[in-house]
């Protein structure tokens, strides 16, 4: 993994499907279609911490790994495409689960991070209007539902070995 | 830096006969002329720009690559009677913000000592957004 880029060489793709099922046409879920314009992924991993009774000092450990994230769009159900509303609002069927995936950048020659989540759940969809100098824009978070299956391996981190 | 963003507001102008009643659309125009003598008048120009790609511009295929662009234009209004530039500055305010992502972020009253007119200069912000 190497080199130093923006994020206008990163790619997302965003699509429903239902439980068991993988997506395998991804015409139209890109960022162009659902106007990204902020993208974050946060991987976070608690700790644990017991009294030693008697004995100096506490004990620590590994606490839950949790996935989460969030992004805007400017182009929303009407105009775009309606993954991320389905999932919030219908949230079963083909709209059971989401996956998000993407890249920093799909330059050659090198590696850099991916993602390949395919247990995601849209868990808030904010709409926000402002004045004629504001972008109207949704913010949208979702978590991964399943962080027991992610795994890490050069570059790629993924729950789809076991989607 | 777009012609195109000036363009369009020219023809925003243009289209409204609140200020071509006060304007005459020969004498709103993109850029210095070499002779301004044909007065009231409206000059269009831009005093700075800013072009950002968004979120996979260059991954995105060509037609979907969104780009924002923000100009920061200046609109000198020019008449003989200070009253006169204020009715103009004051019908072109409401055609430019109903144009869309636009606003007035700057307002100066001058003499022009070389033209000797009245001189109003407006500065305006404007965002396009394109799908390169």
């Amino acid at each position: 993994m190497a080199g130093t880029v923006t994020g206008q060489d990163a790619n997302v793709w965003i699509a429903a499907h239902a439980a068991g099922t993988a997506v395998t046409d991804y015409t139209d879920k890109d960022h162009a279609t659902f106007g990204i314009s902020d993208f974050s992924l946060t991987i976070d991993r608690g700790s644990i911490e017991e009294d030693l009774i008697g004995m100096p000092g506490n004990y620590f450990d590994q606490g839950k790994l949790s996935l989460n994230g969030s992004l805007t769009e400017c182009k929303f159900g009407a105009s775009g495409n309606a993954d991320l509303l389905n999932s919030i609002i219908d949230g079963t069927g083909d709209y059971q689960y989401v996956t998000i995936s993407g890249q920093i950048s799909d330059a050659a020659g090198k590696t850099y991070l991916k993602w390949y989540l395919v247990s995601c759940q849209i868990t808030k969809y904010d709409v926000t209007i402002g004045d004629a100098d504001t972008v109207t824009e949704a913010s949208i978070d979702f978590i991964v539902l399943d962080p027991q299956n992610v795994d890490y391996t050069t570059g790629l981190i993924s729950d789809a070995v076991h989607s | 830096m777009s012609y195109d963003a000036m363009v369009e507001i020219r023809g925003y102008l243009c289209s409204s006969s609140n200020v071509t009643s006060l304007v005459p659309k020969s004498q709103i125009l993109v850029g210095w002329p070499q002779v301004l003598d044909k007065f009231p008048s409206i000059l269009i120009t831009q005093t700075a720009g800013t072009d950002t790609g968004y979120l996979g511009y260059n991954t995105s295929p060509a037609g979907s690559k969104l780009r924002s662009e923000e100009v920061t234009l200046e609109l000198d209004i020019f008449a003989k009677t200070r009253l006169e530039t204020y009715n103009i500055a004051d019908v072109v305010v409401p055609v430019l913000i109903a144009s869309g992502s636009c606003k007035k972020i700057n307002d100066v009253d001058l003499y022009d000592d070389a033209l000797n007119v009245y001189r109003k200069l407006s500065t305006y912000s404007f965002i396009k957004f394109h799908d390169d």
